[in-house]
């Protein structure tokens, strides 16, 4: 995520739409590409995404400066579409199955959806479906965001054990997933 | 260290760059001359590379809109007193929930002594009942799980 001036946040803390823009512009894609690693599709991402903002935008006034803006994004995000996740996917589903005939007719996809099928990333994507949310969301940080321990921790409300011991056993299922995948290539 | 261990770390703080000089050597050492802890390192390699290949994605311009317009339509229903009180309450409220609770249960106390010691008339009573309302409806407001409000810690005033 790119970084985000302190005086931008003070104007967007005091409503100028402007400032705000800027945020979004900054931190859209940072949250939309992590709300598409956890909920099923594009569409979902992008209602995640608008939760996401509408919250910060109604909670900048309260958003104190000791802490890191970003660090703040980040856990207003992860909590968002972990919960959104956990709300609707098993509704979701529900629907998928009933629909099931008509969506194969059809078969349309978003733009998105054809990205994320670009055979790099749809591997990869097949790959990190294969992890729970909690394991999904500290690998994206950890490998997509960069964000080292502390950070995670900071991000996600854990210790920085349990950072450690979610990052462990989801790289060993990514081991495990990725041999299951190409087992000539990595023995 | 024996090899489990080491495994351990080139799992999680050595692939990570979380290891101190000395314990980093101390792995590195064992790793040059372990045959299976090399292979680790390579795969874990692998699925380091694979990520970095990745691009984030920008979500569309209907996006950016639909919160635009959520925002704005809120707080155009929200210019009247009400809006202003919940307003002028919140920024009262806003750092701690306890602070919240506490600054609740203390209008709750001033509004019940003004009703008691004024002789208050019908519109009196319909006003506290009005703003205890709109007060109990704003500390409801204040449970969002998602948005966190332990904000501050050490960590994070490094990181800014
Ligand atoms: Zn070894």
């Amino acid at each position: 995520m790119v970084d985000i001036a302190r005086e931008t946040i003070e104007r967007a803390a005091r409503n100028d739409m402007a400032a705000f823009k800027e945020i979004y512009q900054a931190a859209s894609p940072f949250v939309y590409s992590l709300a598409l690693r956890i909920v099923p599709n594009s569409a979902d991402a992008q209602e995640v995404t608008q939760d996401v903002f509408i919250k910060i935008y109604h909670h900048l006034s309260s958003f104190r400066f000791s802490s890191a803006f970003k660090t703040w994004i980040y856990r207003i995000t992860v909590n968002t579409a972990i919960n959104y996740h956990r709300k609707y996917a098993k509704e979701k589903q529900r629907r998928v199955n009933n629909e099931h005939v008509l969506d194969l007719a059809s078969s349309s996809s978003s733009s998105d959806e054809k990205a994320l099928q670009g055979d790099h990333e749809a591997q990869l994507n097949m790959l990190l479906g294969s992890l729970t949310l909690e394991h999904r969301a500290c690998i994206v940080l950890r490998e997509i965001e960069g964000l080292n321990y502390q950070q995670m921790a900071s991000a996600l409300s854990i210790p920085v054990n349990t950072v450690r011991s979610r990052l462990k056993r989801a790289r060993q299922a990514l081991l495990q997933a990725a041999r299951k995948e190409s087992p000539y290539e990595l023995r | 260290m024996n090899c489990d261990k080491i495994k351990n770390m080139l799992m999680t703080d050595h692939l990570d760059h979380e290891l101190g000089d000395k314990k980093r050597e101390l792995v590195d050492q064992h790793v040059s001359h372990c045959k299976s802890c090399q292979e680790l390192v390579r795969a874990l390699q692998d699925q380091r590379s694979a990520f970095s290949q990745i691009t984030p994605h920008t979500p569309p311009v209907q996006v950016w809109q639909n919160i635009h317009d959520a925002i704005t339509n809120k707080e155009s229903c929200l210019k009247g007193w009400k809006g202003r009180l919940i307003d002028t309450i919140g920024s009262l409220l806003a750092p701690k929930p306890i602070l919240a609770l506490g600054s609740v249960f203390a209008m709750m106390l001033i509004l019940m002594a003004v009703g008691t010691t004024h002789i208050a008339g019908r519109s009196q009573h319909a006003y506290e009942a009005e703003a205890l309302t709109i007060l109990a409806s704003y500390s409801a407001s204040l449970d969002q799980v998602d948005v966190p409000t332990d904000f501050g810690t050490d960590i994070e005033k490094f990181l800014l």
